[in-house]
């Protein structure tokens, strides 16, 4: 089946068209890049639960990476650590059973992964020049937004369990 | 030079990257790899190890991968030097290629592309 087709169809089922008015097409089109590179890379059995735009997200561990430029961007991901062993492991296509250096540094490898092949994508569309910053790992966090906006969560279900991804415009 | 020889240099942070390519060298034959985490070991390890081709990642702590490929081309003006990045962007490219980096490989790295790459900087 073609990717395009699928990703149009998951984010048909989701809220995502009701949210479009509130969100920029940078936050728009990363969604839909998102959708792209998990069915490509990771898995194809996926739905997008309901998309919240919050003030606040607290999240189990800090698995970041920053998009910088005009405009740059929070990217992150968060999940059950049963959960991002699985996720590790489907991108991986390696076995894993608990939370460790290889799993952590196979998820950051997905985050920066896709947040390539998106600034890439709109580097080739002539739309603007990003690069990223190194990804990030630690503890428990919470993550405010900035005044200017929200932070965008994007709730991605796999037959394991669901991962939350993130992102934050930092400037427009 | 048996091209068999080659000696190889892979630096990027991501164990999991370093790990993928590694694997592809060694599927075409390669089996003297040495692998570092970031810019600076990369020109480290070049000066000390001398490898035929380097394969260096672009957004890597302490130094990145195009100011690495500068002070490689610095040291030694004839190193090959090629690029593996997922950061593909316009500029990227140019400031790679202007650093000296004879090629540049968008990721996820493609089995056959690379071959290709290694066949032409080693075979001409």
């Amino acid at each position: 089946m073609d990717t395009e087709k699928m990703m149009n169809d998951i984010l048909e089922a989701s809220n995502f068209a009701e949210l479009k008015d509130q969100m920029s097409d940078f936050v728009s089109e990363y969604i839909r890049k998102l959708i792209l590179d998990v069915l490509m890379y990771v898995n194809t059995d996926i739905s997008v639960g309901e998309i919240t735009l919050v003030s606040e997200f607290y999240a189990n561990k800090e698995l970041s990476q920053e998009i910088t430029g005009v405009p740059s961007a929070y990217s992150a991901l968060d999940a059950s650590e049963d959960v991002l062993i699985r996720f590790a492991a489907d991108y991986s296509k390696m076995d894993m059973n608990e939370y460790d250096v290889l799993v952590k540094e196979s998820l950051l490898d997905f985050l920066n992964l896709h947040n390539g092949l998106f600034v890439v994508q709109l580097s080739k569309l002539n739309i603007c020049e990003l690069s990223l910053a190194v990804p990030k790992q630690n503890g428990a966090f919470l993550m405010s937004s900035p005044a200017t906006g929200k932070i965008t969560v994007i709730p991605v279900s796999f037959p394991y369990g669901t991962i939350q991804f993130l992102l934050c415009e930092l400037n427009q | 030079m048996d091209d068999k020889d080659a000696k190889f240099l892979i630096c990027d942070d991501s164990i999991l990257a370093r790990k993928n390519l590694s694997a592809m060298l060694k599927s075409f034959g390669y089996t003297n790899i040495i692998e570092v985490s970031n810019g600076q070991d990369a020109v480290n390890a070049y000066m000390h190890e001398h490898p035929t081709v380097a394969l260096l990642d672009i957004v890597m702590p302490i130094k990145d991968g195009v100011t690495a490929t500068r002070e490689i081309l610095e040291y030694d003006p004839k190193a090959i030097v090629i690029m593996v990045s997922s950061v593909g962007t316009q500029t990227n490219l140019r400031e790679a290629i202007k650093a000296g980096a004879k090629d540049f490989i968008q990721k996820p790295v493609e089995e056959d592309l690379l071959e290709e790459v290694l066949n032409h900087v080693l075979n001409g």
